[in-house]
């Protein structure tokens, strides 16, 4: 009695400690984490590849981006400057841009001049390195051309029109934007089309910070209602993680209320109506209480977060904590006026016991997948499940003293009754025959079975925003980048080299049509190799034979003295390169640094990013044809991941059957562990074949939500071979903890994340065929167990 | 000319009509939609400070309502440009054409609009561009267009075209004091292009 009572204070006192530790947590702000992508475990085999992808999202991440658009010029301008003084005003943003400072209009061309002799477009190249035009017809047509940008400025700078076509290969085309009177804007389609603003804002934090969205998205709408009045047509088009984040959070959070809610709900409205008492109901929640609280304090104090599919797992973790204190509450029913708790608990605790031991097992598997959300579930649901055993087992016995009075006899003897002839009429032989039947029916549904692996189609991603972000990309040209190169080097200029070599194998796919275009730094900054030959080239074809150099310039009538200062120039400039540095800082770059990543643990790294492809196989053979240079696809690598762990989920779940089996072989002997694990077999069957013909994708969330389906249908089989000599309220307890676990499982089938929902749905399948054949398990049922209890 | 023009249109950018003086641009309009397919000859004079004589340029011009503009250079060396709504085209004098996505060329495609909209007078393109003053004098006519931009003004003074049944001459001053004079002669108008008009188009 003594340790009885130390333990149970003990345990309360922990008990208290938590939830008290609960609070204050969920007081001074819980981090709950809102990014999917944090969920995910490192894809890329190369730390560099994994911090490049993580600073492209972080570009991304940390910018929203709007366009204002209307009919009309000037209302669309009003109609942006109004917007972004909204914003402004609100401060929810760290900076808003919208006008633009005038700049000299020089500004493309200023930081290339002094290095024009080392940089050619790529035709230009070829011509020269042909070597057939002479300077005089260079000259000839550069003057004539009608498409002469004169960037340069003064046309003795860049007779030749070197530089200018230079200028005009690089890569603007994804810079749709041109600048209008102090503001950067798109033109519709040229044919009276709208005419669209850029307003562009720094966030000032993270984009998963739920304060950053709360207050950004707040200032965005009443920025959008402040335009309502005075320009009624104007549309306002808007893209960037922190709405993603904040769309994917509020729906979570809904879904964390409604699955919360509906099964606390529902349990309550079945409790009450099966014990028409309020006291089991208040200890149940008790239980369940303390469950939650545990479970969310030890995540937070492991994981420092809380990812908010974790918190959505967690909700509907409420009906599988609850079947604990059922099963004793169904001893209680059953003892009637001779209750002792203690003697009450022992009839259970075996059961109970049992079925902690293979829940945990199915749990612990989930802890070894090195997926930092899978992780957090597993711990959650470990934490919380034991808390809530413990607290059946060490405290219920201390708050239940008073003996059931009501009777319930209406529902526990048809249930006996049920059982009774489950146990005793039904042969083992028409067993067998209805789980062959059962299988029989689902083979069809397995034969269909499809697997699916691709992440993105197990995000939410909000349809209206997605709409609204390929507008932008239509628009403006910027979009996500899924896939790219990474090319890598000992120094800046290793890079660069890389990235021309990998740039001519890029030059042959555009030519067949298998990419469009790419956007490479060394576009704009060639290699200092690059930039010596292109110098070669040009001073061997253009300026080597002075004689005719001079004849040219006389001959078109250039002021005395040109080609001197030509020649000078060319000579002064020696040696003088442009480099990644000194690009950078200029202000044409701004669109582009981030393909440049800088000093890397490795050495320097860049980015190239392709556009326009329908295959990634010919971006795979040009990377593996350039060494450093690495074809980098986050998607796909997360998908080909999600693909590996079902795989050798499929494999771990059968291991877990096999250990469970083995659990419970200890007790009931080979065939009578067979026998208990019968239906939650035949319940996996059952939701395989569901899913097959419903035509959803077997993911890994499926071959997850199996395991729970082996852990927790198991539980039902226990309980049921456990409950000899009160069949009744065993069979009520095991329906009554079914109906729970298949709300809160089955409310996740609702959720708006697909990932979450198949899991939902997969469990309701799997679960509630395993509870309609737990009895199965009574026609092979060790009688032993029954026998002794009677 | 180009030079001016892509000058202006480097930064040049969108804007929806203002329509400054509809009536005398309607007339105007109206008199140059006359003619779906307009064929003439042009003289180019570009004054350059670096250059110590005019810069003489000859060739055809060939403006399409529906396909686009052709501008053909005769002397002093052979080439042709075609412009179209997506696209710009330069043929070598061999035959050889490099054809231009106006998507990746987007400065070199504006500098096209721009053409076209000037030989054709299409008032309202250029009135995204500039500040179009127009005026009406019996048989004949005249636009003033202004940058709108500052970029582009701190490059481009005045571009002035004048005309009759067709466009007759454009003249185009620069900031720095460079001018560019467009004569066009031998104007005809037609109803249709002819097959080896059409193929500039195409291009085959």
């Amino acid at each position: 009695m003594q340790r009885r009572s130390l333990l149970a204070a003990a345990w309360a006192l922990t008990a208290a400690g938590l939830v008290i530790a609960c609070v204050v947590l969920f007081v001074r702000g819980a981090p709950l984490q809102t990014n999917l992508l944090a969920l995910l475990p490192p894809t890329e085999r190369n730390a560099t590849a994994e911090a490049a992808v993580a600073a492209l999202y972080d570009t991304a991440g940390n910018r929203a981006l709007f366009l204002i658009g209307h009919a009309d010029r000037s209302s669309a301008r009003e109609a942006a400057r109004r917007f972004a003084g909204a914003l402004r005003d609100s401060k929810a943003f760290a900076s808003i841009q919208a006008e633009i400072p005038p700049v000299d209009a020089r500004w493309l061309s200023g930081p290339y001049l002094d290095f024009r002799f080392g940089l050619l477009a790529e035709t230009d190249r070829r011509a020269l390195a042909g070597g057939k035009s002479s300077p005089e017809a260079w000259l000839t047509r550069a003057l004539n051309n009608p498409f002469r940008l004169g960037a340069a400025g003064d046309v003795a700078l860049d007779p030749f029109g070197l530089l200018d076509n230079f200028l005009a290969s690089l890569p603007y085309h994804s810079w749709q934007l041109e600048l209008d009177d102090g503001l950067l804007v798109v033109r519709g389609d040229g044919r009276g089309g709208a005419t669209h603003v850029l307003v562009t804002a720094t966030l000032p934090g993270s984009a998963y910070d739920s304060q950053v969205q709360n207050a950004t998205i707040a200032a965005v709408t009443a920025a959008e209602q402040s335009l309502q009045l005075p320009a009624p047509a104007a549309e306002v088009l808007r893209s960037g993680a922190v709405f993603f984040a904040g769309a994917a959070r509020s729906a979570a959070e809904r879904e964390v209320d409604m699955i919360g809610l509906g099964s606390l709900a529902g349990i309550v409205l079945l409790m009450l109506a099966v014990f028409r008492s309020l006291h089991p109901l208040l200890l149940g929640l008790l239980t369940v209480g303390i469950g939650l609280a545990a479970a969310t304090t030890t995540t937070l104090l492991v994981h420092r977060e809380l990812h908010l599919l974790t918190l959505v797992f967690g909700a509907s973790l409420i009906g599988e904590a609850i079947d604990y204190s059922i099963q004793y509450f169904g001893a209680h029913v059953q003892a009637g006026r001779a209750w002792d708790p203690w003697r009450g608990l022992l009839t259970v605790r075996p059961g109970l016991t049992l079925a902690l031991a293979t829940s945990l097992t199915g749990y612990a598997a989930l802890l070894l997948v090195p997926f930092p959300a899978v992780n957090q579930i597993a711990l959650f649901a470990l934490t919380g499940l034991a808390a809530a055993y413990l607290s059946v087992v060490l405290l219920l016995p201390f708050l239940l003293r008073r003996p059931y009075t009501h009777d319930i006899s209406a529902i526990t003897v048809p249930a006996g009754r049920f059982t009774a002839w489950w146990r005793n009429r039904v042969s083992r032989a028409a067993a067998i025959g209805l789980a062959l039947a059962v299988l029989v029916i689902c083979v069809p549904g397995w034969l269909r079975l499809q697997a699916g692996d691709d992440v993105r189609t197990m995000a939410d991603r909000s349809a209206p925003l997605l709409e609204k972000e390929s507008r932008i990309r239509a628009l403006t040209g910027f979009g996500v980048v899924n896939q790219f190169f990474l090319v890598e080097g000992d120094t800046p200029e290793a890079v660069l080299r890389g990235e021309e070599a990998l740039g001519a194998k890029l030059r042959e796919l555009a030519v067949t049509g298998e990419i469009s275009h790419t956007h490479a730094v060394s576009s704009f900054v060639p290699s200092a190799a690059r930039q010596m030959e292109n110098r070669n080239l040009l001073y061997r074809a253009l300026l080597a034979d002075r004689a005719r150099l001079q004849q040219a310039f006389d001959r078109l009538g250039f002021r005395k003295g040109t080609a001197e200062a030509m020649e000078r120039a060319y000579r002064e400039s020696e040696g003088r390169m442009l480099t990644p540095e000194t690009w950078l800082a200029a202000a044409p770059a701004a669109p582009f640094r981030h393909l440049w990543l800088g000093r890397t643990e490795r050495g320097y790294a860049s980015v190239v990013v392709p556009y326009g492809f329908s295959r990634l196989a010919p971006l795979v053979d040009a990377a593996t044809a350039v060494s450093g240079v690495t074809l980098v696809d986050k998607a796909g690598n997360v998908s080909r991941l999600f693909r590996e762990y079902r795989t050798g989920f499929s494999i771990g779940l059968a291991v877990a059957a096999l250990v469970v089996l083995a659990v419970l072989s200890r007790r009931y002997g080979w065939r009578g562990g067979g026998a208990v694990i019968l239906p939650s077999l035949l319940g996996m069957t059952v939701a395989l074949g569901v899913a097959g013909h419903a035509g959803v994708p077997v993911t890994l969330f499926s071959v997850m939500a199996l395991m729970l389906v082996l852990g927790v249908g198991v539980n039902y089989s226990i309980f049921l071979v456990e409950g000899g000599g009160r069949e009744g309220t065993t069979l009520v307890a095991v329906l009554l903890s079914a109906a729970t676990t298949l709300l809160s499982f089955g409310l996740l089938a609702f959720s708006g994340t697909p990932a979450l929902a198949r899991f939902g749905a997969t469990l309701l399948a799997g679960i509630g065929a395993a509870v309609l054949l737990a009895p199965l398990a009574l026609a092979f049922a060790p009688q032993r167990r029954a026998a002794q209890t009677q | 000319m180009g030079r001016l023009i892509a000058a202006a249109a480097l930064l040049a950018s969108a804007a929806a009509p203002a329509n400054a003086q509809p009536a005398a641009l309607d007339q105007i309009r109206a008199r140059l939609d006359a003619h779906a397919v307009v064929r003439a000859e042009f003289v180019q004079t570009r004054t350059l400070a670096a250059l110590e004589r005019p810069l003489v340029a000859r060739g055809r011009l060939l403006v399409s309502r529906a396909d686009g503009v052709v501008w053909q250079v005769e002397q002093p060396y052979r080439a042709a440009y075609v412009l179209q709504q997506d696209s710009v085209t330069e043929i070598a004098a061999d035959g050889m054409r490099t054809r231009r996505d106006a998507r990746d060329a987007p400065a070199i495609a504006r500098v096209g609009r721009i053409l076209g909209a000037l030989v054709s007078a299409n008032a309202t393109a250029l009135d995204n561009d500039f500040h179009v003053d127009a005026g009406v004098t019996g048989e004949r006519w005249h636009i003033v267009l202004q940058p709108r931009q500052s970029q582009v003004a701190q490059r481009l003074k005045v571009i002035r075209v004048n005309g009759g049944d067709f466009v007759e001459s454009v003249r185009i001053d620069e900031a720095s004091g460079d001018t560019t004079q467009l004569q066009f002669r031998s104007q005809r108008g037609a109803a249709s292009l002819s097959e080896d008009e059409r193929r500039l188009f195409v291009g085959d």
